[in-house]
């Protein structure tokens, strides 16, 4: 094989894109020509010195800012930007969340879009579907939205199960899992994921001020419509609404991206009514009387009144150790934490814990905890051989200037695989660090259950 | 499903924490993307940013249709070129913090001192833009050629003839800046006498 050849192939013989057969004949040319290893050799040292270029973290600035918007559900609106922009034409994301108007100083197609929006944003009631489909078609996903007088029902379905039931009203949002039996409580000012304004409709209509709008006119058997086709080449995706030319409400809408270049339907409307009354229990979220409730919100705001009041209280020879957190999440981990006399400042604090189950509980060795704010004692520990029983109780001992013992009976539920403790409340800019966070706890607690077998 | 995926599901039910972790996973990433690809340090906060807000925007409709990485990384490219294609604009700098006030953690101090990744780095800003979004694809963010095509939008043999005069270009660029270091080294050598 001649070396202008192979040396068209070497990137690519690198990068592990070469079939088989001419991998091998690379190979074989390679042995004989010191001329192309030495290629080989130069590209090889280039690219390990692109992998490992130093670039920075990421900017405290935009992590808060993007966490801020996920948690608040808030877009650009409320976040501050360093740089005033002369011109508002690149500052898409800003006015996206303007509110209302998506845009500024609009073109007539844009114009006439907007009155879509504010139409969308005025309806007294609305019930809408939205349906997804997995790109090879196996997949269907169901989105189903209520809305009434803000109030708002969103149940989302997969391939006809249900996956999830959400209702949000009077300030408050609840999430019903039934495959897992779990209601999550939370108090909240705006119904939250998808929806920034409360209303599907005009919700699903957000795109950045960047997008390219078209209108047409239609006559759709025997109806007319306006057809508004919005192009986001940023993300890249396009959506169409068509939209009644009198109300300016939307009667069905679709979404496309792309694939190998080709706009291809991904999701469109089953189902759009507007004004008509809507049941009152529609509402309500209903589950099964077994299901597990568990409210976050107060369970994080009861943190610091157990934390400071401790859990349980023991006593040996005059001498009081307190468990002020006991935690079981949902993978059936531990999060403890103690304080008592002889047990300050211990970064691995002796400690052992069993239950009723006979479970074994093991630590990494290097003593995680699940927070830095107190020097006394805490742990995490894993579950080595979980089961989805619930244990009837906890043994905790924990060594220091005595031998002590926690028996829990009535732990705390995280309802998650994660404990719950203010540091989850980034909006309180100190507390925001996380000793691990929830990525980290995965695989730490996976290299723990590991080390242990 | 993946796990990206069960994080969108679970952040679009509600679970603010799921978002958290989904960010975890690829911010550091996306950093470090948007740094190469940009050429300023606060075009490159900007890019960033704009790309995450984008995505979260879009979380609802996002249907999965390509890995969130690459999807990721494909908004992070569109704005870039939105970006470039507009008339520079006058800009305000209301924040008077400069990047050297943070010496210790700024990559540029750390890449001043060290004089081959600051070669490395102005042969890549030098590079044409296609070549250098395909470098950095590939080359930096370990995406196979299949996955940068998605993302890029074009066929894979455009990706792989792409890389090619990338690296081709790249290694004309920083070996000859590297030749003239060695140079510059050599008539300057040690003396005693000074």
């Amino acid at each position: 094989m001649k070396c202008s050849l192979i040396r068209e192939s070497l990137d690519a013989y690198l990068d592990g894109q070469l079939g088989a057969a001419t991998r091998l004949l690379l190979r074989l040319h390679l042995l004989r020509c010191t001329a192309c290893r030495g290629e080989l050799q130069a590209l090889r040292q280039l690219s390990g010195r692109l992998t490992g270029l130093p670039a920075p973290a990421t900017s405290p600035t935009v992590r808060a800012a993007v966490l801020a918007a996920s948690h608040e559900a808030v877009p650009a609106r409320q976040l501050s930007r360093r740089r005033l922009v002369a011109s508002l034409a690149t500052s898409a994301v800003v006015l996206a969340a303007a509110g209302g108007f998506l845009f500024t100083r609009p073109t007539s197609a844009q114009a006439a879009f907007n009155r879509v929006i504010a139409a969308s944003g005025e309806v007294k009631s609305c019930h809408f579907e939205l349906v997804l489909q997995s790109q090879d078609g196996s997949h269907e996903t169901r989105r189903k939205t209520w809305y009434s007088d803000g109030k708002w029902r969103w149940e989302e379905w997969k391939d006809g199960e249900l996956e999830s039931a959400q209702v949000f009203a009077d300030r408050k949002r609840g999430t019903y899992l039934p495959r897992e039996n779990r209601v999550l409580l939370s108090a909240a000012d705006q119904p939250f994921g998808t929806k920034f304004t409360g209303f599907a409709v005009a919700d699903m209509l957000q795109v950045t001020g960047d997008a390219r709008v078209k209108v047409s006119q239609v006559n759709n058997n025997g109806r007319h419509l306006n057809r508004f086709e919005i192009t986001d080449e940023t993300l890249p995706q396009r959506t169409v609404v068509f939209a009644d030319p009198e109300t300016h409400l939307p009667t069905s809408y679709q979404v496309y991206h792309k694939y190998d270049g080709r706009w291809a339907l991904t999701g469109e409307s089953a189902k759009i009514e507007y004004n008509a009354p809507l049941e009152p229990e529609l509402f309500v979220l209903a589950c099964p009387a077994d299901a597990e409730v568990i409210d976050r919100q107060r369970v994080k705001e009861e943190w610091w009144q157990r934390v400071n009041e401790g859990m349980l209280r023991v006593s040996v020879h005059g001498r009081e150790a307190v468990l002020h957190d006991f935690q079981v999440t949902s993978e059936g981990d531990i999060f403890a934490f103690w304080s008592g006399p002889g047990m300050e400042f211990s970064t691995l604090p002796d400690a052992k814990l069993t239950d009723s189950l006979g479970t074994i509980y093991v630590r990494d060795e290097e003593g995680h905890g699940y927070f830095q704010a107190f020097d006394n004692p805490c742990s995490w520990f894993v579950a080595n051989t979980p089961t989805r029983q619930r244990p009837s109780w906890y043994r905790l001992s924990v060594a220091g200037a005595e031998e002590f013992v926690f028996l829990v009976r009535n732990p705390i539920m995280s309802g998650g695989p994660d404990p719950i403790y203010p540091a989850f409340e980034h909006k309180k800019g100190a507390a925001a660090f996380l000793y691990l966070n929830g990525e980290e706890l995965r695989s730490v607690r996976e290299q723990i259950r590991e080390q242990h077998r | 499903m993946s796990g990206d995926q069960q994080l969108i599901r679970a952040y679009l039910r509600g679970d603010a924490a799921a978002f958290d972790l989904l960010f975890a996973r690829h911010e550091a990433e996306l950093s470090r993307f948007t740094y190469h690809l940009t050429r300023h340090p606060a075009e490159a906060e900007d890019l960033c940013q704009s790309t995450w807000l984008a995505a979260l925007r879009s979380l609802s409709t996002y249907a999965g249709h390509s890995s969130f990485r690459a999807w990721l990384h494909g908004i992070a490219l569109n704005l870039n070129r939105d970006q470039r294609r507009k008339p520079k604009l006058q800009t305000v700098d209301l924040d008077p913090e400069q990047p050297s006030a943070r010496p210790e953690s700024d990559p540029e101090r750390v890449a001043e001192r060290d004089d081959v990744a600051r070669q490395l780095r102005q042969a890549l800003a030098g590079l044409a833009p296609e070549h250098r979004e395909v470098v950095l694809l590939v080359k930096m963010q370990g995406f196979s050629y299949q996955e940068a095509a998605a993302t890029l939008d074009c066929p894979v043999g455009t990706i792989r003839s792409r890389v090619h005069y990338a690296m081709a270009a790249l290694r004309a660029a920083f070996e000859g800046t590297s030749e003239r270091l060695e140079v510059h080294h050599e008539v300057q050598p040690y003396s005693r006498e000074s």
